[in-house]
């Protein structure tokens, strides 16, 4: 039963307070239209990590954890894997998957956006490299990216604005390998402020990146964005898990109902303009289950898409083992290099696309018997615990190879018949399976990988080739292009069917790239938000909320 | 459920060592040599007091004293409560200062450093040298 009390009308109603929700409610506010947003977590409890004593490893994967199957805090909801080779990873709460993600950033290549005029496969994005730069920029500034600048990997022009993290002998180790092999290596750009920067403070390598930032130095939008969007007039609804997108009788958007999880009790919460927010899983949870008698098949789905083309980012690793012994427990976790000499399509290769490569550190003692990245740890024990440890403590590292994705109908997000979350919202279920051209680029770049380590040094290397619970991209699943036939969503998020309904998260992007996406994520919201100040005035708005307002 | 961590002091002391034992090699200590059962594993479980019901409850279902092959013993539990119990006494295992010494393993510190630039410089410029690795699809 939904409450009915009389509620503002606002501008904006934005679901879901991660990355996209933040700078959409930033930029909003900043041109004075009200904005509400609704957010099914709350603010992380950063006292409850212990950063910096011998405690870090043995709990950082508690209340921290990036499964939400296993972390299974009161805002996370149930997703089903067991039809997925991958499991989707992300923070149900303000700052969304940007309080846990390793704050790797990147632009995608031009030839991200082109992936049909150059390779013949997938589909081209209904915009280019040149029409985000621009707003890939001004999130830079926004996100503290440190680094450096002048990358041959991108088209001139791509500077950044923080100073970089100093080079560590691991670098210096892998640089020089591949100066010898002539492969492409840079330092490490990540949204970790090096210097004080937009309300974080200088990092100093704990490297705790990925469960959570104690110091204040990652940027979190938590951090980042809501202090501002506060100041601004946002309002921020915490513990308010959105249940549907509701539709008036002229097909638009109304507005949202949600359950406050305090109370239990279900809102209807109107808006002028409604942007969903909540990643490749929530967003296409939300709109199907936003189904209703003019939209049986889910909100703004007429193309059949919501939920489809899910993608990933499959990951492997290949782990070195060094003879002498080198800081490789701290930060930034995070990325202290990476190579993109393998992310193109090649010509002496069966497979598309490519991958990353991320040069990262291991972590303290405990994490040398753990299974990450080492594949698994049942060998470890008894008689082979301390020379385990003694080979890979302080002599190791890994590079993550993280796969472009292509997209597949068959991989997706749908509402599970039987499961529900502690509200009665059906739970997501993920049906994923990596496909062999996956299979094949992993390999590939796995064997390269095996040769850069060799080459560094390393007298043994571990390779494993595709790690289960590395779901942290969660794209495609409410794609966007120009024909509503085949697309969810138009260029600036902007639904085909339902006009004053946005989605703005990674769910939107046609293809995957190889890269870490929340730069590309952000740079999207900004630009999509731009796109509304600037129609504000011709933005169809539902009468339905429109009566609501002159009520108000 | 709660459990009075006295009540299991002899498995944990077979189980632990039989987990971590001693190495002259290295010159490493075993769990109960560096105090895993009555110093360490409190801690261990204090901290992650959400996995310790599921830790006594694998533990009850081992033998009250060493078996003949201990290792396939813990084994036998399954792969679920092998990692509980495994985990936590690794955990417990490195919170002790002298081992984590012994690896040079000083924290997660707070480090302060100023970049050399000029080394960053000159290993970039051997990159551009070799110049573009995209594709142009202007």
């Amino acid at each position: 039963m939904t409450h009915k009390e009389r509620t503002t009308v606002y501008d904006v109603v934005i679901v879901g307070a991660g990355p996209s929700g933040a700078v959409a409610a930033r930029r909003l506010a900043e041109e004075g239209m009200s904005v509400i947003c609704l957010e099914q977590g709350e603010y992380p409890d950063y006292t409850k990590l212990r950063h910096s004593g011998f405690e870090f490893e043995l709990t950082k994967n508690q209340y921290f954890a990036s499964n939400p199957r296993r972390r299974m805090a009161p805002s996370d909801y149930p997703v089903n894997v067991v039809d997925s080779d991958v499991e989707p990873l992300m923070w149900n709460g303000v700052g969304g998957s940007s309080v846990l993600y390793a704050a790797a950033w990147h632009r995608l290549k031009p030839s991200d956006f082109r992936v049909r005029t150059v390779d013949g496969i997938a589909d081209d994005w209904p915009l280019t490299y040149a029409d985000l730069e621009p707003y890939y920029t001004r999130v830079e500034n926004d996100f503290a990216v440190s680094g450096v600048g002048g990358d041959p990997a991108y088209p001139p022009g791509y500077e950044i604005p923080l100073p970089p993290f100093p080079l560590t002998q691991m670098d210096r180790k892998l640089a020089a390998a591949h100066d010898r092999l002539g492969w492409h290596w840079w330092p490490g750009s990540n949204s970790i402020a090096t210097v004080k920067h937009n309300g974080l403070l200088p990092c100093v390598r704990r490297g705790a990146c990925t469960w959570g930032c104690f110091d204040g130095a990652k940027a979190s939008v938590d951090r980042t964005h809501w202090p501002t969007c506060i100041r601004l007039g946002v309002k921020l609804v915490q513990n308010a898990r959105v249940l549907r997108v509701e539709t008036g009788s002229d097909g638009l958007a109304t507005g949202v109902t949600y359950v406050d999880r305090g109370t239990g009790r279900a809102h209807f919460q109107p808006g002028r303009t409604v942007i969903v927010s909540a990643n490749g899983v929530g967003t296409p949870r939300l709109l199907l289950n936003s189904a209703s008698k003019d939209h049986p098949d889910g909100l703004a789905n007429s193309s059949g898409l919501v939920g489809k083309r899910l993608m990933m980012h499959p990951y492997g690793t290949v782990s070195g083992l060094f003879d002498d012994f080198f800081e490789n427990w701290q930060g930034p976790y995070g990325q202290r290099s990476y190579s993109l000499e393998f992310a193109e399509t090649r010509k002496d290769t069966n497979f598309y696309r490519g991958a990353k490569w991320q040069l990262m550190g291991m972590g303290g003692a405990l994490a040398t018997v753990g299974t990450w990245p080492w594949g698994g740890n049942s060998d470890v024990w008894g008689e082979n615990f301390h020379p385990t440890v003694q080979k890979r403590f302080g002599r190791s590292a890994y590079w993550g190879i993280m796969a472009e994705d292509l997209p597949s109908e068959d991989n997706m997000v749908s509402l599970d018949p039987d499961l529900t979350d502690a509200d009665g919202m059906p739970a997501a279920k993920i049906t994923y399976k990596a496909s062999q051209n996956t299979w094949d680029l992993l390999h590939y770049n796995q064997e390269r990988a095996v040769e850069s380590m060799r080459e560094a040094g390393a007298y043994e290397t571990a390779v494993m080739p595709l790690q289960r619970e590395t779901g942290w991209h969660i794209l495609g699943s409410v794609r966007m292009g120009e024909d509503p036939r085949n697309s969810v969503v138009d260029a600036f998020g902007r639904s085909h069917d339902v006009p004053n309904l946005f989605v703005m998260d990674g769910s939107v992007m046609p293809t995957s790239g190889a890269v870490n996406p929340t730069g590309t994520v952000a740079a999207l919201a900004l630009r999509n938000s731009e796109a509304i100040i600037e129609n504000r005035r011709s933005q169809p708005v539902s009468k339905a909320a429109e009566a609501l307002r002159v009520g108000s | 459920m709660t459990h009075n961590i006295n009540d299991f002091q002899s498995r944990i002391a077979w189980v632990a060592d039989t987990l971590i034992p001693s190495d002259s090699k290295s010159g490493m200590p075993s769990a109960t040599e560096a105090g895993v059962p009555e110093r360490l594993l409190p801690r261990a479980l204090k901290e992650r007091h959400d996995l310790a019901p599921s830790f006594f409850l694998a533990l009850s279902r081992l033998p009250e004293t060493c078996p003949s092959s201990p290792l396939d013993a813990i084994r036998a539990l399954g792969s679920d409560d092998f990692h509980t119990i495994s985990f936590l006494i690794a955990g417990a295992y490195f919170l002790d200062e002298t081992v984590n010494r012994k690896l040079r393993y000083p924290g997660q510190e707070a480090l302060h450093e100023t970049p050399d630039y000029d080394e960053i410089m000159e290993a970039i410029e051997r990159v551009q040298a070799r110049g573009s690795v995209y594709v142009d699809v202007a």
